[in-house]
Order: C-alpha cells, then sequence, then structure tokens
C-alpha cells in the first residue's frame, strides 16, 4: 500500500517536472526568437548598407567594400552577398564567396522576390552550409539610364554560431532542469513529512486506544484544523462504543445473575429434598415447578430478544379487537393488581387495529405488568388504547428523567431490586423491540406531576374500523 | 456453629437455612444488604455467606464496610458472576471464600465448615477431645473406637465446647451458637441438652467429659 507521502511526493515531482520542461520549452522558444532577431537585424543592417555602397559610376556598377563593416565579405569573412539578374545569372559576388581556400563559391538557391519589400529566409550556401538570407529587390544609386533594373541581392550570414549559443542555453536549461527535479524529490518528501506529522501522530494514538482503554479520548486542541473534525467524529465513535461495550457488560452480569440465581435455587431445594426426603415437601416442590415456569418464561423472553436482534422474529398481521384483547391483558394482572390495590382508569376506543397478535399482546401485557409491579400500592393506572396508539400512566415516585435514559435497558430495574420474582426487567426492553418490529414507535416521559407516562403509536395506515 | 446467610432470593436464602439447619447449625437469615450489615455487626457468627449483588447495600459493599470497622467473621462471597477478575475483587475487598452460583449445598457446607476450622486454628477435621475423637468432617464421635450416635443439634453442642477445650461457656453463649433468632429456645434448652449429650458420650461409671461450672456455666475437660 502506497502512502500518502509517496503518493503525494511522485504527483507533485511528476506536476513540478511537466511545470519545468514547459518553462524550459517557453525560455528556449523565447531566447530562440530573441536572438533570431538580433541575427536578422544586424543581417538586415548589413544588407542596407551594401545597398547604400553600391552605385553607377560611368554606367559601371560599383561597391566600395573597404569600409570597415563590410569586412566580413572581404576574403576569408564570415559574412557573404550574391547580386544577381532576375533570371537567376550570378551578376556580382563578394570576395568571401570567391577567394580563399575555403570560399564556399555561391549561395544556394533564394526565391526571387516578386515585389520590392525585402524578405529573411533561411537557406544554405553552396557548400551546405546552414545560413540566414536577405532578399531583396535592388535598385543601384544614380542609374539613371535603368541599366540595372533587373538585378537583387542576397546577403548571407551563417547561423552557425547563433545556433551553437541555442544550443548551449538548451543544455544548461536541461541540466539545470534536471538537477532541480533531482533536488526538489527529498526537498518535497521531508516537507510533505512534516507536513503530515499530526496525520501520524493521530494514526499513533488512534492505534494506542486498545478495546478495554475505551474511556481515552483524542485530544483535538493540538491538531490542524483539518484533522480536528476527524478527531472529534472518532471520539464520538470511541464513546458510543464504550457505551455500548458498557452495557454489553451490565447485560451479561446481569444475565448471568438472572439465570444462575434460579438455577441455584432449584438445585438447593433438590438438594434439600434428596438429602432429608422429609423436606421435599408438596410446597418445596410446587416452588421448584415455580422457579422452571420462572426460567422457561425468562428464557422465552430472552429468546424474543435474541431473535428480534437477529431479524429471526417472524411478523404475521392479523385482525385485533382492542377492547377484548385488552381485557385479556388486564385479567392475567389482575391478581398482582389487586394485592397491590392498584386501580385503573381504563379509556379504550372501540374497534379493531392490524398488528401481529403475539408482538402486540406482549408489547401490552409488559406495559401493563410494569405499571402493575412498579407504581405504588393503591395508585391509579391511567390507560388509554385507541386504534393509533397506547398510552399507559402511573406515578412513578423517585423515577427521573435520568431514569428515562436507561428505561428500555435489558435487566435494568430502578430498584435494582432482584428478588422481584418474575420481573426480570426485560419487559420494557421487549415492548421497545416488539414496538420496532410492528414499525412503530414508543416514547417513554415523566409527567410534570411526577408520573411516568409510555406511549405506544402504531404505523399509521394500519388502523380498520 | 452460629452463621449468617445474606441473600436476596428468598426461596435460596430459605433453602440454605433449611439445610444448615438440618445439619445442626443456627442459621440466622437477612434478606437485603442493609438487613445483613445490621445482624453481622450485631452478632458474632462463626462465619458469614454473602451474597454478591443484592438491592440496597450489595454484598461486597457490606464485606468492605465490616472489613473497615475490624469485624473479622470469616465471609463466603456468593455469585453469579464468576469471571476471574470478580472472583479476585471479592477475595480482595476482604472476602475469605467464594462460590458460584449455581453451586451444590454439600460444597458450601463444606467450605463454611473449613472456615470455621481455619478460624478456630484447627485445620485437622479431627479434633481430640479426652477420650473423644471427633471427626468434624464426617460429624461422627468416637470413643474409644466406638461410634457414638449423636443427632445434629448435639454434634453441633460437642463440638461448641470441644473446639474450646478448658473454657467455660455461659448458658447464653451456648444458645447463641445453637439456636437462630427464630428457633426461640425454651429457657432450659441447653440444660437438657447437656444432659442428653453426657448420657450418650460418658457411660454409667465413666468420668464425666463435661462439667458444670455452678453460676458460670460448662466445660469440657478430658
Amino acid at each position: 500500500m502506497i502512502s500518502i507521502r509517496w503518493r503525494l511526493t511522485i504527483l507533485l515531482c511528476l506536476a513540478v517536472g511537466i511545470l519545468f520542461i514547459v518553462t524550459g520549452v517557453g525560455v528556449y522558444l523565447a531566447l530562440g526568437d530573441v536572438l533570431r532577431s538580433q541575427f536578422d537585424e544586424t543581417l538586415t543592417a548589413k544588407a542596407r548598407a551594401l545597398v547604400t555602397a553600391s552605385e553607377i559610376d560611368g554606367g559601371e556598377f560599383e561597391i566600395d567594400l573597404t569600409v570597415k563593416d563590410f569586412a566580413g565579405f572581404g576574403k576569408g569573412g564570415e559574412d557573404f552577398f550574391e547580386i544577381r539578374r532576375m533570371d537567376g545569372e550570378i551578376f556580382h559576388r563578394s570576395p568571401s564567396l570567391r577567394k580563399g581556400s575555403k570560399a564556399p563559391g555561391s549561395i544556394g538557391v533564394a526565391a526571387r522576390p516578386a515585389d520590392d519589400e525585402p524578405r529573411l529566409q533561411w537557406g544554405v550556401l553552396a557548400n551546405g552550409e546552414a545560413v540566414r538570407l536577405y532578399v531583396q529587390r535592388f535598385y543601384p544609386k544614380d542609374d539613371k539610364e535603368e541599366a540595372f533594373r533587373d538585378l537583387y541581392l542576397i546577403v548571407a550570414s551563417p547561423t552557425r554560431g547563433f545556433e551553437s549559443q541555442l544550443g548551449r542555453f538548451a543544455t544548461i536549461l536541461a541540466v539545470a532542469g534536471g538537477l532541480a527535479l533531482l533536488l526538489m524529490v527529498p526537498i518535497i518528501r521531508s516537507g510533505l513529512g512534516r507536513g503530515l506529522r499530526p496525520l501520524d501522530q493521530l494514526s499513533r494514538r488512534i492505534k494506542e486506544i486498545r478495546p478495554e482503554g475505551l474511556h481515552q479520548r483524542l485530544d483535538p486542541e493540538p491538531l490542524p484544523a483539518e484533522l480536528v473534525p476527524v478527531a472529534e467524529r472518532l471520539n464520538e465513535w470511541i464513546a458510543r462504543l464504550d457505551e455500548s461495550f458498557e452495557r454489553e457488560r451490565r447485560f451479561s452480569s446481569h444475565a448471568a445473575h438472572e439465570l444462575r440465581t434460579p438455577l441455584a435455587e432449584l438445585r438447593a431445594m433438590a438438594e434439600l429434598g434428596a438429602t432429608w426426603p422429609e423436606e421435599a415437601t408438596r410446597e418445596r416442590c410446587a416452588a421448584m415447578v415455580t422457579v422452571a415456569d420462572e426460567l422457561a418464561a425468562l428464557l422465552d423472553k430472552l429468546a424474543l430478544l435474541a431473535r428480534a436482534d437477529a431479524g429471526g422474529q417472524p411478523v404475521s398481521i392479523g385482525e385485533i379487537e382492542l377492547k377484548p384483547g385488552i381485557e385479556a391483558a388486564l385479567s392475567r394482572v389482575g391478581a398482582a393488581a389487586g394485592e397491590r390495590g392498584i386501580r385503573f382508569d381504563l379509556r379504550i376506543e372501540n374497534g379493531f387495529i392490524e398488528s401481529d397478535p403475539v408482538l402486540w399482546n406482549a408489547v401490552i401485557q409488559n406495559l401493563l405488568g410494569n405499571a402493575v409491579a412498579h407504581a405504588p400500592p393503591g395508585a391509579e393506572v391511567k390507560v388509554v388504547a385507541t386504534r393509533q396508539g397506547f398510552t399507559i400512566r402511573n406515578p412513578a415516585p423517585g423515577f427521573s428523567t435520568e431514569d428515562l435514559d436507561r428505561l428500555f435497558e435489558r435487566f435494568w430495574r430502578k430498584d435494582e431490586s432482584r428478588s422481584g420474582y418474575g420481573h426480570s426487567g426485560l419487559g420494557m426492553s421487549i415492548v421497545r423491540v416488539c414496538t420496532s418490529l410492528l414499525g412503530g414507535d414508543c416514547q417513554a416521559s415523566v409527567t410534570p406531576a411526577g408520573e411516568l407516562e409510555v406511549a405506544v403509536t402504531w404505523p399509521a395506515g394500519e388502523a380498520s374500523e | 456453629m452460629k452463621l449468617l446467610i445474606v441473600e436476596d432470593a428468598e426461596r435460596l436464602r430459605v433453602t440454605i437455612g433449611k439445610a444448615l439447619t438440618r445439619m445442626g447449625h443456627a442459621v440466622d437469615l437477612a434478606e437485603d444488604g442493609d438487613e445483613g450489615d445490621l445482624m453481622g455487626r450485631g452478632t458474632r457468627y462463626d462465619a458469614v455467606v454473602l451474597d454478591r449483588m443484592m438491592p440496597g447495600k450489595d454484598g461486597l459493599e457490606v464485606l468492605r464496610g465490616w472489613r473497615r470497622d475490624g469485624i473479622d467473621t470469616p465471609v463466603l462471597l456468593l455469585t453469579a458472576l464468576e469471571s476471574v477478575e470478580e472472583k479476585v475483587r471479592g477475595l480482595g475487598d476482604g472476602a475469605d471464600d467464594y462460590l458460584t452460583k449455581p453451586f451444590a449445598l454439600a460444597e458450601l457446607i463444606a467450605r463454611l465448615e473449613a472456615l470455621v476450622r481455619r478460624r478456630y486454628a484447627q485445620p485437622d477435621p479431627q479434633l481430640v477431645a479426652g477420650p473423644l475423637e471427633i471427626d468434624t468432617a464426617a460429624k461422627a464421635v468416637r470413643r474409644e473406637g466406638e461410634l457414638i450416635p449423636l443427632s445434629a443439634r448435639e454434634f453441633a453442642l460437642l463440638l461448641c465446647l470441644a473446639r474450646r477445650p478448658g473454657q467455660v461457656l455461659s448458658r447464653e453463649q451456648i444458645e447463641e451458637h445453637l439456636y437462630g433468632e427464630l428457633d426461640g429456645p425454651l429457657s432450659n434448652a441447653v440444660d437438657s441438652a447437656i444432659c442428653a449429650l453426657r448420657r450418650k458420650l460418658c457411660p454409667p461409671g465413666s468420668p464425666m467429659i463435661i462439667h458444670t461450672r455452678r453460676g458460670l456455666g460448662y466445660v469440657l475437660e478430658g
């Protein structure tokens, strides 16, 4: 896996390299242009001087090459000119073309000008040397008889020096660019390393957080602005993970307690009866059956929750008549309610609802059972059942808004009283799970009068007449 | 042995209590941490069975309170939490033994007896008192190799005296050791129990083992 640092280094070097090449080519072209135009200016000046220096004296064409400026055109010189007639025949040549051991002889073919405008073009000497040519129709001075009308002047200057200058420059550019690029790699890499250090530090600190040390948080203070939201989000996730681990731990320890205590009772009672047969009384055997039933009920509840968690709880919608359904649930808590003097204020709408009878009944039964078990003795429990929802309200002294967060937690009990047989602390979590399986919503609140209100709403559109 | 059971699960509490009473021990029951705490502070028990998770004060809280205040009654912690950390924590907080639910009653009783033996510095379950050999584990008493059948309560009474040889125990002290709070013994229960025990232990003509110190109580001298 390639690191961000290397990836950025490669990308930046590529970008810088391309930039170097483009700049280098631009500079090279611009410089070439400047050098060429300077070269052309010199060539033009020489040509103009030649035109000025030529004259017709007594019907004869003369050109004074003794001027110092024309040294290049002399024997062995580096500048050349030819004056040709329009039909191409050579009329006059500079001594540099004719004399000397290395004299090229003549200038290669150049385009004949159609007008009087001077032309600058590339060309070659007869010996193949590359030159820059100045070509112009040529009218000698004082040609009163107009005997030399059909002439044109070609001035040539070899581009050897100019080209070698450009070549040298290109080499310097390429070598400097290449070296700069080579130097750039470590510079960019170390610069990026420095810039990315907070990222390294962050990842090191994240690595240090172990599952058993989830109370730790990342300190966003020393981080650069871009990483602060990352650290904050991570902190949120760690907190949520911590909370869920903590819930898991509580669940395991409570589940162990809820399952092991009745098992211990069963075992102790059986052992007592086995050791002293006269202790195996009818009451003790009945108590053993009760414990077994409670264990079975607890396992049923845990199995329902596990199925719901795994998405394996079947939901089969049927028609339920509200009044008889709720009255049947009430009759099951009637004895416990009577014992504790709990009264019910019932407002049940007539009609049917579409729901899963098993899950719906689990919701209603657990809510009623919870109210009967936890409302103070003699309290009044208010029940409102409509086709849209089910609301139950009962006095809950000592129950605070902080408890609302944990009300639906598995095995949670306000008083942590574990001796309440048949009240495992799973009821409210079953209410929530079943409601959500039915597509409804379940909310708990504490009224200003200190009553606990649990409101279940069924999904809209499920109600039928 | 005089024992206290602090356990919030009523059926478990009553069953353990019953089994221990059957074994001839005096048992008191407490249904939550607060009650257990008060009872443990008010009476000197030979050992306490303390549930770890209870409403109100939990077992560890009670235990820490006792140890802080110098109450050194041996405590067997009873719990549903079986993790090593929990056991280490319980023992670290001053428990003398640890038993995970569910458990065998026989094991609970054996562990309690071992705790009490250690408390009275008698690591050997075999106790010798004069001509008597008492096997505290098998609950058997032999006189010159001959087994003497004793009821659980008689055995408990003998053990109570044999563990403190030469020490005079008042009627109230014996009563406290033999009867739970709810047993409500008759005023002469100890006297008649001593009388019955003497008859079984010492056949007519043989020297007395249990002596009466008038106005003070009873003492076992070999």
